[in-house]
């Protein structure tokens, strides 16, 4: 991957052969080895950004929507010429948020590769780890005792009426392990690790710090997205078993103190109710979430265009958008993880 | 006592009993003339084979990207394409065209960078000299025409292949210092990512290019803590390091984005100066970065004239006008009459 900028920042992805660039307006150029070309090609139609895409760039604008340029080294097709077909695609404006978007399936193409071959910043990954894992647990323990009362006080209230008391348990372990702990941590770490990597990344867009980075020999994706996905995708499992935990302990602790369900009768619930695939489903999903965290607010990052406001802008939406990633994301999981009828509470009725 | 820039410089320095190697630099500025002088010259000379034919189907549409208005310099052009002079071409643009949307930026840019030389790419704002600095850098694709760095033509970007030969080092506008490394991580940076120098003599490297640059004491602060001047002078610092383990040394080719913008006047002439100090004369004296050629893009007069030898002169995309920093004032392109009067009236509209 390669990130070029022009004043403004820019998400451009590398790959030799393959770059995209991103931002708006269409506006479709080409590079052929002849170079007295200009304008005696323009028919050559537009069918070619479909069927054979050799580079295509997309170019900041300041004042509008981003551009497309499409460099083609090999023009030797043959396709009949549509200047209409072109036209048309000159004057498509396509959403900023479209590019960012693919930016984010770029991006974390680009992280997979990078890991399969083994280009791991060590440094920075500890760093990261460090500041994604211990630094957010408190925070996360916060949450996840009170999500786990407040959910506690619903279930017990009602189940106690219905006289399923030896049920309580179990009904809050299956809720906790298999949503409320991986989407309760991802939320915290949203909100405490995505807006700050996406801050900090557009930042460094905006300062030309990334540019920087190319110039002194460093692969931005190398130095600053690959430890914090890393990062992410290690520490998430671990913050959702302390989350998880910690729900469990406050749950158990509030319904016997006021409610005046025994803690040994909900713990013995839970303990009947679940099953290893509950606590592994969890790590999946969180290690999915702090990808999808990770992933999304560096992309928002490093495609910040603007100063002060857009670092604002990216930030935020980063974090809107992570957020809707994990619960989509959780969907998504859950129905492939939990289908047909299940059967986990029938022990502890 | 090292010499950082070059023979005829290390015969002023005095020796200093080892205590700091760079005290020569103070000294640069009482023997400016003479030097400068002599530098002229010997530029001068290499400028009429670094002249560049206008590209071919370019005049119609306002200025032509090469434009002599000096007679002697409009025989340079016949002595462009002889083959024997592009041997010391560092960099070459060829016809670059680069344009963001609908802002046609570049329209043409043809022009070489020599060893040795020290060239100032001026204009309006706005006219894509920082551009031209980022396509050269790598940081930028052009639209059209090519970037050839010591013959080779560049494909791609930065991270897409590796150039033997030649490193470009780029110094922006706001020095772009990482704001949070220390200052020691981010002169040394290339060393601490890219070799295998152990940390102590990472350190010690960095303590000797900063005091090169006339900062001591200073490794330990972050970016924040330093001035505008100092940042710019750590920056610089940081462009000019090299992995000293290294058998062999590759020149290297530093580009300035503004480096003396926002600067009081005496800070400007020591960014001038130091500017200045870093350029490798001559092989025998390389010490510092090894700094064959540099770039400058700059409005301002003091360092037009005090740190670069030659001028392009861009204007809507394309160079209107190339020639020594001496013949700026006095030349009759109407465009750099107005620029240098800093006049309302004349072809420059704002």
């Amino acid at each position: 991957m390669q990130a070029a900028t022009y004043l403004q920042p820019i998400f451009y992805l590398c790959n030799r052969r393959s770059w995209v660039k991103t931002h708006g307006r269409m506006h479709m150029t080409r590079k052929i080895s002849n170079s007295s070309r200009i304008g005696s090609n323009r028919e050559f139609d537009a069918c070619k950004f479909l069927m054979r895409q050799t580079r295509v760039s997309v170019v900041p604008n300041t004042d509008g929507p981003p551009s497309i340029s499409l460099l083609e080294e090999d023009m030797n097709t043959n396709h009949a010429p549509s200047s209409e077909v072109e036209a048309f695609l000159s004057k498509w404006s396509p959403p900023r948020y479209l590019w960012r978007g693919l930016s984010v399936l770029i991006l974390a193409g680009q992280v997979i590769i990078r890991i399969l071959k083994g280009k791991i910043h060590w440094r920075n990954t500890l760093q990261q780890l460090e500041r994604v894992g211990p630094r957010s647990v408190g925070v996360c323990l916060l949450t996840s005792t009170f999500v786990g009362m407040a959910f506690t006080i619903q279930f017990v209230r009602e189940f106690t009426r219905l006289g399923l008391n030896r049920s309580v348990g179990g009904v809050l372990a299956l809720a906790f392990s298999r949503e409320l702990s991986p989407v309760v941590t991802s939320v915290v770490v949203a909100g405490r690790i995505g807006s700050a990597f996406a801050a900090e990344l557009a930042t460094m867009q905006v300062t030309e710090q990334t540019d920087t980075l190319r110039v002194l020999g460093a692969n931005p994706v190398d130095y600053l997205v690959m430890p914090r996905v890393i990062a992410s995708c290690l520490a998430l499992p671990f913050l959702t078993l302390l989350c998880f935990t910690m729900g469990m302990a406050s749950s158990a602790i509030l319904a016997d103190s006021v409610y005046g369900v025994s803690i040994n009768i909900i713990l013995d619930s839970a303990v009947r109710a679940l099953k290893s695939w509950d606590i592994t489903s969890a790590m999946i999903k969180s290690q999915v979430f702090g990808a999808i965290i990770s992933v999304v607010s560096c992309a928002w990052g490093v495609t910040t265009m603007g100063g002060a406001k857009g670092v604002g802008e990216s930030t935020t939406s980063a974090v809107v958008i992570s957020l809707v990633g994990v619960f989509i994301a959780d969907f998504a999981l859950s129905c492939c993880f939990f289908q047909g009828a299940g059967d986990s509470l029938k022990n502890c009725v | 006592m090292v010499s950082l820039s070059g023979s005829l410089l290390s015969s002023l320095t005095v020796t200093n009993a080892g205590s700091n190697r760079f005290t020569r630099f103070p000294l640069y500025n009482s023997k400016m003339i003479h030097f400068r002088c002599y530098k002229r010259k010997k530029v001068q000379r290499k400028a009429v084979r670094a002249c560049v034919a206008p590209p071919p189907n370019l005049g119609s549409d306002g200025w032509s990207a090469t434009k002599f208005n000096d007679p002697s310099k409009s025989e340079n052009l016949s002595t462009v394409w002889e083959p024997e002079d592009n041997s010391d071409v560092l960099i070459e643009c060829r016809d670059v065209y680069k344009s963001f949307g609908e802002k046609h930026i570049l329209r043409g840019v043809s022009f070489k960078i020599r060893h040795g030389e020290a060239v100032g790419i001026i204009g309006p704002s706005g006219t894509g000299k920082s551009t031209i600095l980022k396509i050269i850098a790598g940081l930028l694709a052009p639209d059209k025409g090519e970037v050839y760095i010591r013959g080779k033509k560049r494909v791609g970007l930065i991270s897409d292949e590796e150039i033997s030969g030649l490193r470009i080092g780029l110094v922006f506008q706001s020095a772009a210092l990482f704001d949070s490394l220390t200052v020691r991580e981010n002169v040394g940076f290339l060393l601490y990512e890219n070799s295998s120098m152990s940390e102590d003599q990472i350190s010690e490297l960095v303590t000797e290019n900063l005091a090169a640059v006339g900062l001591k004491d200073v490794e330990d602060r972050l970016p924040s803590e330093l001035s505008g001047g100092m940042k710019k002078r750590v920056a610089l610092a940081r462009s000019i390091i090299f992995d000293t383990t290294k058998e062999a040394i590759e020149p290297e080719v530093l580009l300035y984005d503004e480096p003396t913008a926002g600067l009081d006047p005496i800070a400007s002439t020591v960014v001038e100066d130091l500017i200045r100090s870093v350029h490798m004369k001559d092989e025998a004296t390389v010490k510092l970065g090894n700094i064959a050629s540099y770039v400058v893009v700059t409005h301002q007069h003091s360092t037009i004239r005090r740190a670069v030898d030659r001028l392009i002169f861009l204007y809507d995309g394309k160079i209107v006008w190339q020639g020594m920093t001496h013949e700026f004032t006095t030349s009759s392109n109407s465009i750099v009459q107005q620029f240098a009067s800093g006049s309302l009236d004349g072809p420059i509209r704002y």
